[in-house]
């Protein structure tokens, strides 16, 4: 986050006010992307959410094809409705019963949503001191502008004057 | 036109030889290494031609070196997978021998793993791509595996001899492109020389007729306009019957001229000065 209050805006000459946007611009960038990941993952943990409802009691012992590597299946059976075995990161593993497991996810993707819900924010804070420097920008260019064709039609003036 | 011809040739030439390569290295053309280009470029005109050829040629090749960097990569991926399944394969045969079930973990998503328990291993379903698979007993599996396995690790080996071989092709069209590049420049800085002279010949040819200066003083001053415009050699001697002439025609000039004509031909002088002083650089 960029602490506009401690400096003026006004005080700043075009140049580097143009290398503040690029630095808030890149920063957005970042958190563009920190907020995409943030979703992608909580879409991981509703699938799993939905791979487990298809752990009930009922699908006990029912024929399944099991991958054995990437390319590699094998058909079985379903012999375990009762636990599961979650991957809680850096890996470790922990083995749960389905409900807990289901809870857990659940969990999860709430701790996911709580971030990425702030990240948000702090684009668009982000976002809008993007705006106020861009507007300075302008305007200081604009200002600039205006100066160098006053110059010029005073030079012209000049010239006039001195041809006469 | 001749000359034109001639590059034309050069240039088709190039693409014959690329054809003829064809079989050697997969439709990797060879690029052919321009060894005289003196003889071959005469004109800025020329030259340019020469360099946006060149130039098409080279993106082609950065092109096709970055489809195989691809292919490179994607092959070398399957290879440690294909690897694993045949080590799969033989863990059931072992299995199969010793007899009863095997009891296994699998991954049913990111986080999640599942028990599951597999009976006697006769079948396998092998994932073929393309949303394609397969049931093959066991040792028909094993075959399987192994004949991709070996035909990527072939393709592997061409695919880095190819690299090897355009890799060369790339560095000799780098070098050709500069050379001509380099060949263009001081074509082009002898055409302005050549320019230049023409033109303060016009100018010298005007002011003198106005102050009525005999013709036989002024063809000494032509005479520096039937300078060549080609080699490295000619461009110095050039400079210096420039140099020589310029002098000349500056005493016919200075004691005959107006004021503010005499400052139009400094003006010319001193262009050329600057042209002489780039191509010293260049040179």
């Amino acid at each position: 986050m960029t602490n506009k209050s401690s400096f003026d805006l006004n005080n700043l000459n075009p140049l580097q006010l143009n290398s503040l946007k690029e630095q808030i611009s890149s920063e957005y960038q970042k958190y563009r992307q920190s907020y995409t990941q943030l979703l992608e993952i909580k879409s991981l943990y509703s699938n799993t959410l939905f791979s487990l409802e298809s752990l009930q009691p009922e699908n006990l012992n029912q024929p399944i094809l099991a991958p054995l590597t990437e390319s590699l299946y094998l058909p079985g059976k379903l012999t375990n409705v009762k636990s599961v075995l979650t991957d809680i990161g850096t890996n470790f593993f922990v083995e749960r019963s389905v409900e807990d497991a289901q809870e857990y996810f659940k969990r999860q993707t709430k701790i996911v949503e709580e971030k990425a819900q702030e990240v948000l924010k702090t684009m668009k804070q982000n976002e809008e001191s993007l705006k106020a420097v861009n507007t300075v920008l302008e305007r200081k260019v604009y200002q600039q502008q205006r100066k160098v064709m006053q110059q010029q039609q005073q030079q012209q003036q000049q010239q006039k004057v001195l041809k006469k | 036109m001749t000359t034109k011809k001639t590059v034309n040739q050069n240039i088709f030439q190039v693409i014959e030889n690329q054809e003829k390569q064809n079989e050697e290295h997969r439709g990797i053309p060879k690029a052919k290494f321009l060894e005289k280009i003196k003889t071959l470029i005469k004109t800025p005109q020329e030259a340019s031609v020469m360099l946006k050829n060149l130039e098409t040629i080279y993106s082609k090749y950065k092109f096709m070196e970055n489809n195989l960097l691809r292919q490179q990569i994607r092959v070398k991926q399957k290879i440690p997978k294909l690897e694993e399944n045949i080590e799969m394969i033989n863990f059931l045969k072992l299995k199969n021998e010793k007899g009863g079930s095997l009891d296994t973990r699998f991954k049913i998503s990111n986080n999640l793993f599942v028990n599951a328990e597999i009976e006697k291993c006769q079948n396998v379903c092998l994932w073929l791509g393309a949303n394609v698979m397969m049931e093959y007993p066991l040792d028909e599996a094993e075959q399987v595996i192994l004949k991709n396995l070996s035909s990527a690790k072939k393709t592997l080996e061409i695919l880095k001899k190819d690299l090897g071989f355009l890799k060369d092709q790339i560095t000799t069209t780098e070098v050709n492109r500069s050379r001509v590049y380099n060949r263009h420049s001081i074509e082009e800085s002898a055409e302005r020389i050549y320019e230049t002279l023409i033109q303060t010949n016009k100018f010298v040819e005007s002011v003198l007729t106005d102050v009525g200066i005999e013709k036989s003083i002024f063809k000494t001053a032509t005479s520096f306009s039937e300078i060549e415009k080609t080699t490295n050699k000619n461009i110095e001697s050039s400079i210096k019957n420039i140099s020589d002439e310029q002098y000349k025609i500056e005493k016919v000039v200075d004691s005959s001229l107006k004021y503010s004509d005499k400052m139009e031909f400094m003006k010319y002088r001193n262009t050329i000065d600057e042209i002489i002083k780039s191509t010293q650089k260049e040179n």
